[in-house]
């Protein structure tokens, strides 16, 4: 029964439940002690004092603030339209740089084409990007959701993985390139 | 000076603004404090645990977005400080020390006797809140101590209401028997 009678005094019985536990209150003595215990111990549980803090307090904690601030500051908040806009124009621009840094030392194309057929290569070539865009805009997608740090970190992880990955012939010089534009 | 808003204060702390982040921690304080001291039972560990959560609220306003109240974010970090000061001692149920100084605010009245009875029967209250599971202490605690609804408890949780609902009926009904003496004496 206490527990009906909880429900009744959080007022989450429908109205004509609420009418039936009131109508049986009046008649039951044994529930309505129960309700009169359980509004008397709310009452003694809301008796209990605040407890205030020492008076310094505040003091202590800017203290103990500035000496972590000295260590680290707290990031600016960004807005997140903002975030998405930098995420999104920082993707462009690494992407751009990836197409860049692949399209340097056409050599390497050229010896590639020795081994592979044209329309092998320019597959291969078209789904390196394919699969660059996806991450970068992944990357882009984690610094738009509020975490630039991260977001840039996964960028620069997939730029350099797909330098790592787009062979010793292409590395050349382009993955200083890469590394240093990002 | 007129009462700034949290939203103000928090965007002028997040500028490094200092004192903009002394007036939300005085604006907070007692109601952290008490949180903590009604969850450990301890003057000392409820100062260290409520400094733990005003640096922590620091640290994480970088990245504190006002999509909800700023009370329920700041009680979420509190609960989760409370739980990890439980987690490496449990909350401390012996009547507390008059020597202490007693709770704070105590006021009405300057009969020495009725002022050691209201004090006794606070150490009664909190060592029946004492023998509480931690969640279900906690919960009362944020509802009947510091005001918030069943919905906001479940927010700062993150725990279903019907979970808040259910913690809270076990807490009262507990505590209507460990208080059964309370109330009996109360109506002599």
């Amino acid at each position: 029964m206490l527990d009906g009678v909880q429900r009744y005094e959080d007022g989450d019985l429908p109205q004509e439940r609420r009418v039936e536990i009131e109508r049986h209150l009046s008649e039951c003595e044994n529930c309505s002690v129960e309700l009169a215990q359980l509004r008397s111990t709310v009452a003694l549980i809301e008796s209990l004092h605040e407890v205030d803090t020492p008076p310094e307090f505040t003091a202590n904690v800017l203290e103990a603030v500035r000496s972590e601030r000295s260590i680290e500051q707290p990031a600016p908040s960004v807005p997140w339209p903002v975030g998405a806009i930098l995420g999104i124009a920082g993707a462009v621009l690494s992407a751009v740089i990836v197409t860049l840094a692949l399209s340097i030392d056409l050599s390497a194309v050229a010896e590639w084409t020795t081994v592979l057929k044209p329309s092998a290569v320019a597959a291969t070539h078209l789904g390196r990007l394919l699969l660059e865009a996806l991450l970068v805009g992944l990357g882009a997608l984690v610094q738009a959701m509020g975490k630039p740090a991260l977001g840039l970190l996964a960028v620069d992880i997939v730029l350099l993985a797909v330098l790592l990955t787009t062979g010793r012939h292409l590395l050349k010089g382009r993955a200083v390139f890469g590394m240093v534009a990002v | 000076m007129p009462c700034e808003p949290d939203d103000v204060l928090i965007q002028r702390t997040q500028v490094g603004d200092l004192t903009a982040f002394g007036t939300i921690v005085d604006r907070y304080r007692t109601r952290i404090y008490s949180l903590a001291y009604r969850m450990l039972g301890d003057r000392d560990r409820a100062d260290d645990v409520a400094q733990e959560v005003f640096i922590r609220v620091y640290k994480a306003l970088g990245t504190y977005r006002m999509c909800g109240t700023f009370s329920t974010w700041l009680f979420a970090i509190a609960v989760n400080v409370c739980t990890d000061a439980l987690r490496q001692k449990p909350v401390a149920t012996t009547p507390i020390d008059s020597s202490e100084g007693g709770p704070a605010h105590e006021s009405g009245g300057t009969d020495p006797h009725s002022a050691y009875q209201r004090s006794e029967m606070q150490e009664r209250i909190q060592n029946a809140m004492g023998r509480l599971p931690d969640q279900q202490r906690l919960i009362i605690a944020l509802i009947h101590l510091q005001g918030h609804s069943y919905e906001e408890v479940a927010q700062i949780m993150r725990q279903p209401i019907g979970t808040v609902k259910s913690h809270a009926h076990r807490a009262r009904a507990r505590l209507k028997t460990l208080l059964a003496p309370c109330m009996e004496e109360d109506t002599r």
